[in-house]
């Protein structure tokens, strides 16, 4: 059972840790500006196909800079948050925190994205940017899982990569469709079944790091 | 020898022969190739059966702590990416021959990379964490995790895809080629042949881990 007080603790308890007493937030807004103005210098037209696949190249750098925080409090504050909720409730509560994490910082590099390389010309921006924001979420769950299961080992950083990119990819590939999709300019009900996909490959992995956390966290 | 042991060497024994020596259709690109189902196919099939066979320990190990179970899903989860690799190599061939070239960008091949990915960061996984027990609830809990998104994506994605495999992305399947089913009854024999000698392997790598003192 999820209860909606605890999910609130969380999620004020990572607003101050990465917002408001310290500068978390930035590391990752600069990471994502460095890495869009990267690809700017890098090239300077691309077709539809190319702009999509950088824009996930650099959403999946984005995502993954950012869940790579997610489990790093120190042993006293876990104590702390153990006793206020149920591992369940850190799963869930986290990878909201998470997502909501994720799409401020992808935003960012999507705007930046407009910005240095332009728009495909032929496409919707608002449903180029449901299709990111969806695949953004997607991504974010399924690296929330695995930073919590990176952040049991000694090796958090590395492992962490190596875990979640090859299980990043069914969700890529989706989301990848719908955005090139979006940026061809196909009609909104051609672009209804990606995004349902692309809301399954965020619920598939929420739901079983619901039912797999309490067994990692007793771990 | 137990029963089931003698059924997977005579079914493979008369699924390699008949593969070889039995009519099969004749049909334009594939050719002769198209007896590389009997060789190819399987593989896959016996390679799911085998992480099914892992998933099933890790479930086991995670509702009773054993950790008798945590090696029986790495044994099982080991040599089903032996069967990847035959798989991939098999594929390789037939696909050179067919379509060109040993590698295309195909939903099918990249799902099969992909898992093998996923696999070999079971085993970074596993040799990451130093207590036993500890070792085995992450590596439970990874297996069944990626285990699930991988059926996802070799089983659900390709479908929906473009793909030059038959049966995916509008692409009719085998059964649509082989109207007259001759090639099944080589075909079925040899998918559970292999799937026994699957098995058996893993109960070898079994009996020789608990011979140097791993469970």
């Amino acid at each position: 059972m999820l209860r909606r007080k605890a999910l609130h603790a969380l999620l004020t308890w990572d607003w101050y840790a990465d917002y408001a007493r310290s500068g978390q937030w930035f590391n990752s807004v600069l990471f994502a500006t460095m890495t869009a103005y990267l690809v700017n210098m890098l090239t300077q037209s691309t077709s539809p196909g190319v702009w999509t696949a950088l824009l996930w190249v650099v959403i999946s750098f984005v995502t993954l800079q950012s869940a790579s925080r997610t489990f790093d409090l120190s042993p006293a504050n876990w104590n702390y948050i153990n006793q206020l909720v149920t591992p369940m409730e850190i799963m869930v509560g986290k990878s909201i925190a998470s997502a909501l994490n994720s799409l401020l910082f992808v935003s960012v590099a999507f705007l930046l994205f407009g910005l240095w390389i332009g728009w495909p010309s032929d496409g919707h921006i608002l449903a180029i940017y449901l299709s990111v924001a969806l695949g953004t979420i997607g991504l974010s769950t399924t690296l929330c899982f695995t930073a919590a299961i990176a952040s049991k080992t000694q090796a958090k950083g590395g492992l962490l990569a190596i875990l979640s990119l090859p299980l990043l990819l069914p969700t890529l590939m989706i989301a990848g469709r719908a955005t090139k999709l979006a940026t061809l300019g196909v009609e909104t009900h051609e672009l209804t079944g990606p995004w349902l996909a692309e809301v399954g490959m965020a619920g598939i992995p929420l739901a079983l790091s619901g039912l797999l956390f309490p067994y990692l966290w007793k771990a | 020898m137990k029963p089931w042991k003698i059924i997977g060497l005579a079914l493979l024994g008369y699924s390699i022969v008949a593969g070889l020596l039995t009519e099969a259709p004749r049909l334009p690109v594939l050719n002769e190739t198209i007896r590389n189902l009997y060789y190819h196919v399987p593989m896959w099939f016996t390679m799911i059966a085998l992480l099914g066979g892992s998933l099933v320990h890790s479930i086991k190990h995670l509702s009773s702590g054993d950790l008798v179970h945590d090696s029986r899903a790495s044994q099982h989860a080991q040599v089903a990416m032996l069967f990847a690799v035959l798989g991939l190599l098999t594929g390789m061939v037939w696909a050179k021959f067919t379509w060109g070239a040993f590698w295309t960008n195909d939903p099918k091949l990249n799902g099969t990379a992909v898992s093998m990915l996923i696999y070999a960061a079971y085993f970074v996984l596993r040799s990451s964490v130093d207590d036993a027990k500890k070792r085995a609830t992450l590596a439970a809990v990874y297996n069944i995790f990626s285990f699930v998104l991988m059926v996802v994506f070799i089983g659900v994605l390709p479908r929906l895809t473009d793909s030059l495999h038959p049966g995916n992305g509008g692409n009719p399947a085998f059964s649509n080629y082989d109207l007259d089913s001759n090639m099944r009854m080589v075909f079925y024999p040899a998918v559970f042949g292999w799937i026994l000698i699957g098995f058996w392997i893993t109960e070898l790598r079994r009996r020789i881990a608990g011979l140097t003192n791993h469970p």
